[in-house]
């Protein structure tokens, strides 16, 4: 066999590309191709569904029932995106520079909620910003906030928590690539005279630029598809587009509409990163995240 | 951006492409020959022996089985499993009628076991589920306490005229559980509204329970619901959720939000407010001033169950009046066993006075049933509800 | 003056990011302790051990447990086996479609969990026969190693691209031959790579929920019975069994990073 392989050394990575590229055809590619199918059925489930080209109007009827929706998710998971990252990069630069011997205590610390479950996480941060619980509850008490103040059940609420459930994502990659930076270049430019604030400025920042791109990315996506934090911490007004596809599906077994929504969510990712690339023009898409 | 990668863009653009076009066109190819989801007939099953099975698999709501003083077993349950030397798999499943279907009607449709052996929907959930043949038919043969005992109001529903699929669980009774420190004024469904609530209201996902209630407090009768009526009880609502008031529609979830305090008055079903306030003495039911709905919950045996006969002697254990009775005293809904009301009396004297458990005569006046809904009106109903929670 | 300024306020700052960051943790620690009224651990009662004591008196939730972990292993095993061949061709070989291979791998990772789950659902449902229906524990794995294989893949393959290929060079050049090569130089200095990477599909699998929600069918992991139990209460063993798994997490990164330490 391994002679067999010498003869065509050109098998070799096909080969063993070949199971991981297999399993995601079947299980990846493939649902896709069913969902797709789905979303160009009309019927309901107790008189069944049909195929047809013609129910591509789903698309445009689903887009323009749910416009508000995903607007707010757009809007959600980028501000959500800015505020873990104007959170994240002093942290990620405190770790990478100011940290000494206590790096990888910090860098443990980031990444520790992961640790626990994910729900009990959300669930925690429901306790803590109950309107009468033990951060708002004393501070009512002594009149700082009015009694009618809440957190819970607002947009606010919403962004807080998948800020914080993707905040270790924006940290990790911004400080591999602060790490990285040569602390050389920073000193050549303080010898051509650039104050601090310069130097970060111009030498820091753009190098820091992909690890802000995939720190991005890697909360701006699954924040497009949350439907946990919204459901847990949120309102009706505060319904995204991830409870729509999840109730569509689950409660109204309306499959077209809940798998056309699937596929406009994917195309606005997708167009979103691809946009995203464009603009930083940087090559990381190709190679893919790490 | 420099040429070098301006052409590994280019190169990523062209295979996303190609990848596009193969995906469309194995897409074609499927929707040419592929499965286009109509339902289709069960199988005949082979029918299932009559001997106790070492497990049967029950899914029911919260709330809904009596619990041992330390909260860790169920004393009906137990006596049940000892009795027949078998085990209960019981499962809280349930939250909402419409979500629990989504999970079942995906292999009744096919044909294929759903995984569960007795199911508890309510009354138009459960009339949906004979509608399409998905229910397997009662042996009752083996079944004494039930056909002794049932409460001969549910014999002869348009929906099971010969009591054939559903056995009774309880009759559930919606209404409003309010904070009385909080919440005190609250007397009817329309003083949820009350801008001295605002954020502190929550209603149920349950469409019937909640519109049902909107439609009683705009003077109409939801035993005669159509779609003008509907509309006029969303109006009635659709202004509330707008502006904030309304804070959430909760399966039976509104539980936690009412004892955290984040809720201060929601609608509610009775047994569970009774429940909630032994644990929270401020927690009180409000039976609102234009009446309440009433609907029962239904254990029924989905087709093609792998233990029908231990479901069916499930079904049939909980129509003897001791363990009805113990049932009853815990969860606080109507009992639909014969008896039940002399023997709870030997628990505890009180509960057998309890018009909400064995309604009387003036109680019943305020009982208003939901009306059986034709498939298109029941779509309607439920986009516009669904539009209305921002789904 | 401003270097100092700046200096505490980074400090301070990174003070307040801590706790924001381990405050929830402590919290699911804390009511492990409470002791509540009925069923509602929401506020805080008393301190009590009971629960801890009786950590598997809720039905439902030793099972949980078990099925979440028993997944959580062979999605772990297939996942990284799988994805680090996969890494191994993309980083060391040149071949035709690797781009495009890349830009296959990175779709996944773009793909919002509540698509990867509702499109599996679609595909379970379509299928319609054993062993794929109706939902049970394989579907649940299949599921998980859908979505680790490309998060195995992206990690080893970072961890490859360091490599320093003169060290498998320097092998054959005292005879070795490939297979020796691979299996005495490659694979232990790859190793610590596939470790963190089979470590992260692990965590990644324990604590899906999205996903596993829409493929679960009757089963229940952990996180399905924390969701569900969230509707009435979550009891203190949840929260007791939620520190074990970080307690237990945390030793392992712990004592893998000390060993690491002392192998260098």
């Amino acid at each position: 066999m391994i002679a067999f392989l010498r003869r065509r050394p050109g098998l070799l990575p096909l080969l063993l590309l070949a199971p991981a590229i297999a399993w995601l055809v079947a299980f990846y590619v493939y649902p896709a191709i069913q969902m797709l199918q789905a979303s160009l059925w009309s019927g309901t489930l107790e008189s069944g569904f049909t195929f047809s080209w013609a129910n591509a109007a789903t698309y445009s009827a689903a887009l323009g029932r749910y416009s508000d929706q995903f607007l707010r998710s757009i809007l959600y998971a980028a501000v959500s995106t800015v505020v873990c990252l104007a959170l994240a990069f002093p942290l990620a630069y405190t770790i990478a520079y100011r940290a000494g011997r206590y790096r990888t205590l910090l860098l443990f610390i980031v990444i520790a909620p992961f640790f626990t479950s994910f729900l009990l996480r959300v669930l925690a941060w429901k306790t803590v910003l109950a309107d009468d619980g033990f951060l708002l509850g004393p501070l009512k008490t002594i009149g700082v906030l009015p009694e009618e103040f809440r957190i819970l059940a607002t947009p606010v609420a919403v962004i807080f928590g998948i800020s914080y459930n993707f905040f270790p994502f924006m940290v990790l990659p911004i400080y591999v690539s602060l790490e990285k930076i040569d602390r050389r270049l920073v000193e050549a430019a303080k010898d051509l005279y650039a104050g601090p604030v310069r130097a970060f400025q111009r030498i820091t920042l753009p190098l820091a630029l992909p690890g802000v791109f995939a720190g991005s990315l890697l909360v701006f996506i699954p924040a497009m598809g949350d439907f946990v934090n919204a459901e847990l911490l949120g309102s009706v007004q505060t319904r995204l587009i991830g409870n729509v596809i999840q109730s569509r599906f689950l409660v109204n077994n309306d499959y077209p509409t809940a798998a056309a929504l699937s596929f406009m969510l994917m195309a606005g990712i997708l167009t979103a990163v691809f946009i995203y690339a464009r603009v930083l023009g940087t090559d990381e898409l190709e190679t893919g995240i790490g | 951006m420099s040429t070098e990668k301006k052409s590994e863009m280019m190169v990523s653009r062209r295979t996303v492409l190609k990848v596009g076009a193969a995906a469309a066109g194995t897409a074609a190819f499927l929707a040419a020959c592929g499965t286009s989801g109509s339902s289709t007939s069960p199988s005949p099953k082979p029918s299932q022996s009559d001997t106790i099975s070492d497990v049967v698999n029950v899914a029911n709501w919260t709330l809904y089985i009596d619990l041992s003083e330390d909260e860790l077993t169920r004393p009906t349950v137990t006596a049940f499993e000892t009795e027949y030397s078998t085990k209960v798999n019981y499962v809280e499943a349930i939250n909402d009628n419409d979500s629990f279907f989504g999970t079942i009607q995906a292999p009744l449709k096919a044909g294929e076991d759903a995984g569960w052996d007795i199911a508890t929907l309510t009354d138009w959930m459960a009339a949906r589920i004979l509608r399409l043949g998905w229910a397997e038919k009662l042996k009752t043969s083996h079944m004494s306490n039930f056909t002794a005992n049932l409460l001969d109001v549910y014999k002869g529903r348009s929906f099971d005229p010969n009591v054939e699929y559903l056995a009774p669980w309880a009759g559930i009774v919606a209404g409003i559980a309010a904070n009385k420190t909080t919440a005190g004024f609250v007397k009817g469904f329309k003083d949820l509204f009350d801008p001295r609530l605002k954020g502190k209201v929550s209603l149920l996902t349950e469409m019937r329970d909640t519109i049902g209630l909107a439609m009683l407090a705009n003077g109409d009768d939801p035993a005669k619901a159509d779609r003008a009526s509907f509309d006029r009880a969303i109006a009635l609502i659709e202004p509330s959720v707008s502006d904030g008031t309304v804070r959430a529609f909760t399966g039976n979830d509104y539980k936690e939000l009412i004892v955290k305090g984040d809720v201060a008055a929601c609608v509610a079903w009775r047994g569970d407010t009774v429940q909630i306030g032994y644990e929270d003495a401020n927690i009180v039911w409000v039976t609102p001033t234009d009446g309440c709905t009433f609907s029962s919950d239904n254990m029924l045996i989905p087709l093609g169950a792998a233990h029908k006969y231990t479901a069916e002697k499930w079904m049939d254990w909980y129509y003897k009046p001791e363990i009805a009775a113990q049932l009853t005293a815990y969860v606080q809904y109507v009992s639909p066993v014969k008896g039940t009301k002399e023997e709870i009396a030997k628990l505890d004297a009180a509960l057998a006075n309890d018009a909400f458990i064995f309604p009387d005569a003036a109680l019943e006046a305020k009982l208003h049933v939901f009306a059986g809904l034709s498939e298109d009106d029941e779509i309607y109903m439920n986009d516009a509800f669904s539009a209305l929670q921002g789904n | 003056m401003l270097r100092w300024l700046g200096r505490n306020a980074l400090r301070a700052y990174t003070g307040l990011a801590l706790v924001y960051l381990l405050l929830p943790i402590f919290i699911v620690a804390l009511f492990s302790f409470n002791n509540p009224v009925g069923k509602t651990n929401y506020t805080w009662v008393g301190f009590t051990l009971d629960h801890w004591a009786n950590l598997f008196a809720i039905p439902g939730l030793l099972d949980s447990v078990v099925i979440s972990i028993r997944i959580a292993f062979i999605s772990t095993l297939v996942a990284t086996t799988l994805g680090t061949l996969a890494a191994l061709a993309l980083v060391r070989y040149q071949f035709r479609g690797r781009p495009a291979t890349s830009l296959f791998i990175f779709l996944p990772l773009a793909t919002p969990e509540i698509i990867l789950g509702a499109s599996l659902l679609t595909l379970f449902v379509a299928i319609g026969k054993p062993p794929f229906f109706p939902l049970n524990e394989f579907t649940i794995l299949i599921a998980h190693i859908t979505f680790n294989i490309s998060y195995v893949i992206v990690t080893v393959r970072a961890r490859l691209a360091g490599f320093d290929r003169r060290l498998e060079e320097a092998s054959a050049d005292l005879g070795a031959d490939g297979w020796q090569t691979f299996w005495r130089v490659t694979f232990p200095l790859i190793l610590p790579g596939i470790a963190a990477a089979g470590l992260l599909a692990f965590s990644l699998s324990i604590d899906d929920f999205v996903i596993t929600n829409f493929t679960a069918g009757r089963t229940t992991t952990f996180p399905m019975f924390v969701w569900g139990s969230a509707r009435i209460g979550v009891p203190p063993q949840v929260n007791a069994i939620g520190t074990i798994f970080f307690v237990v997490a945390v030793s392992a990164v712990a004592i893998g990073s000390f060993l690491q330490r002392r192998r260098a």
